[in-house]
């Protein structure tokens, strides 16, 4: 019972005229912890988020929240009904009433009495206590954020959804303020499920990571899973820059500009290398390239090369950068993850 | 669900038609539609309510508008009996099917038969006549003692008259048409528009006050407007007849064009028996005095003398032409006055 | 709502044509064109100066200014032609008096379209005064200070700058005047100015042709049509300026020597136009009358009994409509409108579902006749109330409304939790502007009132129509009188508003 998934997403469909914005979408899950569901602008992330809240109708496939089917075709349980709490990017906070009252608003059916007492313990979680009085156009963007999100936690829904919800914070604050969120909603306890279009803060918050792209599911996992061992050049590419590379395959050895790659599984014949740009480190044997410029990126130097064939990588420097016209010779670390995938994908 | 539709409409229409056949018969009221809208009026229907026991419920509007609603109304309507202070809206109230004969006697013999429909749907209980108002000083009388006088060149840019929107013109009109054909009165109409001092504007106390200011000598007006003047309470208005004078215009030399206020009784009056006595209790004696004393309008039997202030004005001969006839040629009259562009 | 056009556009279909000239429907046509042309002038001219001068500038009284200029609004359109038309009259003490002084008269005719105009215009600015009032309040102070920094002048800023981006507002006020405008039905009227209103009334009253009155209706309404799209059309262009810019107070520039002197007489001319001239007059006046006191009682009670009936009513529907119209917003602009539509025609198209219910409920009981004269209210009030609620309810954005429903609402629970409270101040808007209206209402109200049961406006016209002037200026007062407080706190309330608040 414990280890039921808390949400289940197994094939859903969500047409609009002209597009699918979700096209067979499916993962699930787990009771606890935070997941974020990563994807790029427009890959049909936040339509999932709006289905599994039940603001809108699923076409196709069925949502199940606690081994409960929500939504399937022709089924819409109201969001009301859900147990789901839905933090939106904008906050949405209700400007006809003060915080106490926006963080009591989904507590209707409580005692009064009860209803004080939760409302309090909620602002103290979220350290906003001391503005239980003031109205929500007086407050800054983060303290407006932990009241919409202690708002949606009143009703102690199973599973809490939160759209984009540190786009809006800025600069070095932004760091502070997400962990001390994400503080927060470790200690309540419940399941979360962020959605973001940004893959380092994803991998950064979440527990298990869920890709998206073009309507679908591409991959879900743990973030070092996913970051390291994409099942796909789509997966890989939501989670950072690529070099990729044709190489050959044969007896379990491709051969590729940088030298030789053990592996094991894949079958002889053309293929190509995916490796991250942190994998590639200047060496005595590799692709012979010649440096065209550098850039300061903090840590390091992000150095940008053109092989032979007019081939373009780039890689990370982290001492004093190559000049450019300077030749260097990259080779892969000999540690660092690497992917044979079929040349047709 | 078409079906449904049917059945409850089928039902609802049944439930109308129940409650319009317990219409109490002549109950104790009577419901009056007025487009006579005087406060001297609440003390007769006081009278009435008090000599009969009747309670009158009344609408006031303007006549079109009443004659527009029971035509809404249709069969359910409440009205009883209509009023109005002209015959044309009478008369488009009949061509509307609006009334049915009242066969009272009392009602033949108390109003002359030109100043009632033939057949009974409608009676006229007061009379106004549309004459002039002239500027004494410059005017003399025998030049505004016949209609015809006034479209002629004497009165070049002389002439102070109210829009062709005014039925009380077109009932004017009308009465030349039925007199003098269409011809003669279109004539008749395009002289006036040409010595009209001004573009048509206000009503006919605006006019009378016009020749008081030397704007024009002549103004077409209805008699009433200028006796309140002359009798009323307000000083500057009484200062204005002191200079201007009222005049009886002749029609063929036959007397003055008078128009009447009156009434008909409903065809779907609930209360029919009520609103004849309503309606005879207009054309009383009684009635006429307090109304004339009071609106200043001329009583419509002969045998009824003018009241003061009235009878001073009262001593004019009045055209025995059939109110009915000239009221059917508003239309007629309307299209003569817009062709000769009489606003 | 729409019935009433329903019913017009079905009379239009029936056969049987009054012999109205062709050159005469011309000229109709073309005096309403001018008059509506001369109105939207005049008030788009005197309502966006009032507006920029107390926006913008320091003088004397501005802070009374401010909410006073919106008084009109409670000032009839008819009464005022009644005050004019009585201070103006050829033959009136006022022009009496200048002949016997100067030897001259005053170079205009007050019952003319020129007239009419200004009238009608003295009565309406307040629309457009209230529209640019916001909108100048609301423009980015940034905006006209790049403009000074630039080189513009104060009154260049406002040509070039201020008024341009102010354009949607201008319209959607000149297009509120100029509705007004063609629904007028006692001033007009009485200042026998003939428009296709006049039309309409001589095809039905002369003629006895409904038909002929509706097709004369027809080209009315697509005018109507046409306005309301404007006015829409033209808010959807504002809602894009006001930004998520922090905003900020406008520095009010003091007026110097003669100019303040100035800006102070030019507004309180146009108080004096709308309000204190024709009512000041219309009191005079009133020393002359022996007032009806017991029936002008009942009219009060009437007129007060109707308006709060078809305020409630109204902004009720109006609130409803605004609520479900979201996904259909077509329906909301036909039940709008009403608002644009002639009196007359109003008159003759409320008639036809009319006589539907007097057919089905014979007899008419008071509470019915008042029902049906409170639902013609909502058909032809309706723009007028679903304007300020749509406004207020644009502040819910579908996220406030979904979170509703996340927080265990239902679809009506977040309408009643978060729609409604957050409109609230809107609501009351339209409550009060609907009360205003439904107090100066004549069409509707004469044709469909129930016995013995006559309003203020109905007296006020009844004893114009009998050329009784003396005697309607009390009704009208009285409407004056009722309607001021609500005015009153209506403009301080638009008056003291921020934007964004």
């Amino acid at each position: 019972m414990s280890d039921e998934p808390v949400l289940e997403i197994c094939d859903v469909v969500r047409a609009y005229p002209g597009r699918r914005a979700v096209d067979g979408a499916s993962f699930t899950l787990p009771r606890g912890g935070i997941s974020c569901l990563l994807g790029p602008s427009g890959c049909g992330k936040s339509s999932l988020l709006r289905l599994i809240a039940g603001l809108e109708p699923v076409d196709a496939g069925t949502i199940r929240l606690r081994g409960e089917t929500v939504a399937a075709a022709g089924l819409t349980v109201a969001p009301e009904r859900r147990g789901v709490g839905l933090v939106f990017q904008d906050n949405a906070l209700f400007p006809h009433l003060d915080v106490a009252a926006n963080v009591g608003f989904g507590l209707a059916g409580l005692a009064a009495e009860d209803r004080r007492a939760r409302v309090a313990a909620l602002l103290d979680r979220f350290h906003i206590a001391h503005l239980a009085a003031a109205w929500p156009h007086m407050l800054s963007g983060g303290e407006q954020q932990r009241v919409a999100i202690a708002r949606a936690l009143a009703r102690e829904p199973s599973l809490l959804l939160l759209d984009e919800p540190f786009s809006g914070l800025d600069g070095h604050l932004r760091e502070a303020v997400r962990d001390a969120l994400l503080a927060d909603l470790r200690s309540a306890g419940t399941s979360v499920l962020i959605v973001t279009h940004d893959p380092e803060e994803a991998m950064m918050i979440a527990d298990k990571l869920v890709l998206m792209a073009e309507g679908r599911i591409l991959q879900t996992g743990k973030p070092q899973d996913c970051y390291h061992r994409p099942v796909s050049i789509a997966a890989a590419r939501l989670l950072g820059d690529l070099v990729v590379t044709e190489a050959v395959v044969t007896g379990g050895v491709a051969t590729t500009p940088f030298g030789a790659v053990p592996t094991p599984n894949a079958p002889d014949g053309t293929a190509r290398l995916v490796v991250r740009p942190d994998a590639l480190i200047p060496g005595a044997s590799g692709l012979p390239a010649t440096v065209t410029r550098s850039r300061f990126a903090g840590g390091f130097y992000l150095v940008d090369a053109t092989g032979a064939g007019g081939r373009h990588v780039s890689y990370r420097c982290a001492g004093d950068p190559p000049a450019a016209g300077a030749p260097v010779t990259l080779t892969l670390r000999a540690d660092a993850p690497a992917m044979i995938v079929p040349a047709d994908e | 669900m078409q079906k449904k539709l049917v059945a409850a409409l089928v039902s609802v229409t049944m439930l109308a038609g129940c409650s319009g056949g317990e219409k109490a018969a002549d109950s104790q009221e009577v419901n009056l539609y007025t487009a006579r809208h005087y406060d001297s009026d609440q003390a007769l229907y006081d009278r009435f309510t008090k000599e009969t026991g009747i309670k009158i419920n009344r609408i006031e509007g303007k006549a079109d508008e009443l004659v527009a609603r029971m035509k809404s109304e249709g069969a359910n309507s409440p009205a009883d009996l209509f009023i109005t202070a002209d015959a044309g809206a009478l008369w488009r109230a009949q061509q509307a099917g609006l009334f049915q004969p009242t066969e009272s006697e009392t009602l033949n013999a108390r109003i002359p038969a030109n100043l009632r429909e033939p057949g009974g749907n409608w009676y006229g209980f007061m009379r106004r006549a549309r004459v002039v108002a002239y500027d004494a000083a410059k005017v003399k009388p025998e030049e505004i003692d016949d209609y015809a006088k006034l479209a002629g060149p004497r009165f070049k840019g002389k002439i102070c008259v109210r829009s062709s929107d005014s039925v009380y013109n077109l009932s004017l009109v009308g009465a030349l048409i039925e007199a003098w054909g269409t011809d003669r009165a279109g004539e008749w109409v395009k002289g006036i528009v040409a010595n009209m001092a001004r573009p048509p504007e206000g009503g006919d106390r605006d006019q009378i006050r016009a020749v008081a200011a030397g704007v024009c000598e002549v103004a077409i007006t209805n008699s009433y407007y200028y006796i309140r003047m002359a009798t009323g309470d307000d000083a500057a208005d009484r200062a204005v007849t002191t200079k201007v004078k009222l005049g009886f215009p002749s029609l063929d030399g036959q007397g003055a064009h008078v128009n009447i206020s009156g009434g008909g009784v409903a065809k779907n009056a609930p209360n029919r028996a009520n609103a004849v006595k309503l309606l005879e209790f207009f054309a009383s004696a009684d009635t006429q005095k307090h109304i004339s004393a009071n609106n200043n309008e001329f009583p419509a039997s002969p045998d009824v003398p003018a009241p003061p202030p009235v009878d001073a004005f009262a001593n004019f001969t009045a055209h025995p032409m059939s109110v009915a006839a000239f009221a059917a040629r508003q239309p007629a009259a309307q299209s003569l006055m817009s062709a000769a562009g009489w606003r | 709502m729409a019935l009433p056009l329903i019913g017009v556009v079905l009379a239009a279909l029936g056969s049987g044509t009054a012999d109205i000239a062709a050159r005469d429907i011309a000229r109709y046509a073309l005096t309403s064109a001018w008059l509506a042309l001369l109105v939207g002038f005049l008030t788009a001219v005197t309502g966006t100066l009032a507006a920029w001068l107390v926006v913008m500038y320091r003088f004397p009284a501005r802070g009374f200014f401010a909410w006073a200029l919106a008084l009109p609004l409670a000032t009839p359109a008819f009464a005022l032609a009644y005050g004019y038309a009585d201070l103006f009259d050829v033959a009136g003490p006022l022009r009496s008096w200048l002949r016997a002084a100067t030897g001259h008269d005053l170079p205009f005719e007050l019952r003319s379209t020129g007239g009419a105009a200004f009238i009608l215009s003295a009565a309406f600015y307040p629309y457009v005064y209230l529209a640019m009032r916001a909108a100048f309040l609301n423009q980015s102070v940034n905006v006209l200070e790049a403009a000074r920094m630039l080189g513009c002048t104060g009154g260049r800023a406002l040509w070039r700058v201020a008024l341009p981006m102010a354009r949607p507002a201008l319209a959607a006020g000149v297009a509120l005047a100029v509705m007004e405008t063609l629904a007028d039905y006692g001033a007009v009227q009485f200042l026998s100015v003939q428009t296709l209103t006049t039309g309409v009334v001589r095809a039905w009253s002369v003629y006895g042709s409904t038909v002929s009155a509706a097709r004369f209706a027809l080209p009315l309404l697509a005018a109507a049509a046409l306005l309301l799209w404007i006015e829409r059309a033209s808010r959807r262009g504002a809602t894009h300026e006001t930004g998520k810019a922090r905003w900020r107070t406008l520095d009010v520039q003091p007026l110097a020597g003669v100019r303040r002197w100035l800006a102070f007489g030019f507004c309180l001319s146009l108080l004096t136009a709308g309000l204190l001239l024709p009512v000041g007059w219309l009191i005079w006046n009133l020393a002359q009358t022996s007032p009806d006191w017991v029936r002008l009682a009942a009219a009060t009670r009437n007129s007060l009994l109707l308006g709060f009936g078809g305020a409630i009513l109204t902004v009720a529907l109006a609130t409803m409509l605004a609520l479900g119209t979201r996904q259909w917003p077509v329906a909301a602009r036909i039940a709008s409108l009403g608002y644009a539509t002639p009196g007359a025609v109003m008159a003759i198209g409320l008639l036809a579902p009319a006589g539907l219910i007097w057919n089905l409920a014979p007899g008419s009981g008071m509470a019915i006749a008042i029902l049906l004269l409170l639902f013609a209210y909502a058909a032809r009030l309706m723009a007028a109330a679903l304007e300020p609620i749509d406004a207020g309810m644009a502040r819910v954005t579908p996220s406030m409304r979904h979170a509703a429903r996340t927080l265990g609402r239902g679809e009506t629970g977040a309408a009643f939790a978060v729609d409604l409270p957050v409109a609230r101040g809107a609501l009351l808007t339209a409550l009060l502007i609907i009360f205003i209206d439904v107090l100066k209402e004549l069409p509707a109200t004469l044709i469909l009132r129930p016995f013995n049961f006559d309003t203020l406006a109905v007296i006020a016209n009844n004893y114009a129509l009998d050329e009784r002037l003396g005697q309607a200026g009390l009704p009208s007062l009285l409407i004056v009188a009722i309607s001021l407080p609500a005015v009153i706190w209506l403009t301080r309330r638009i008056a003291t508003a921020r934007p964004g608040v």
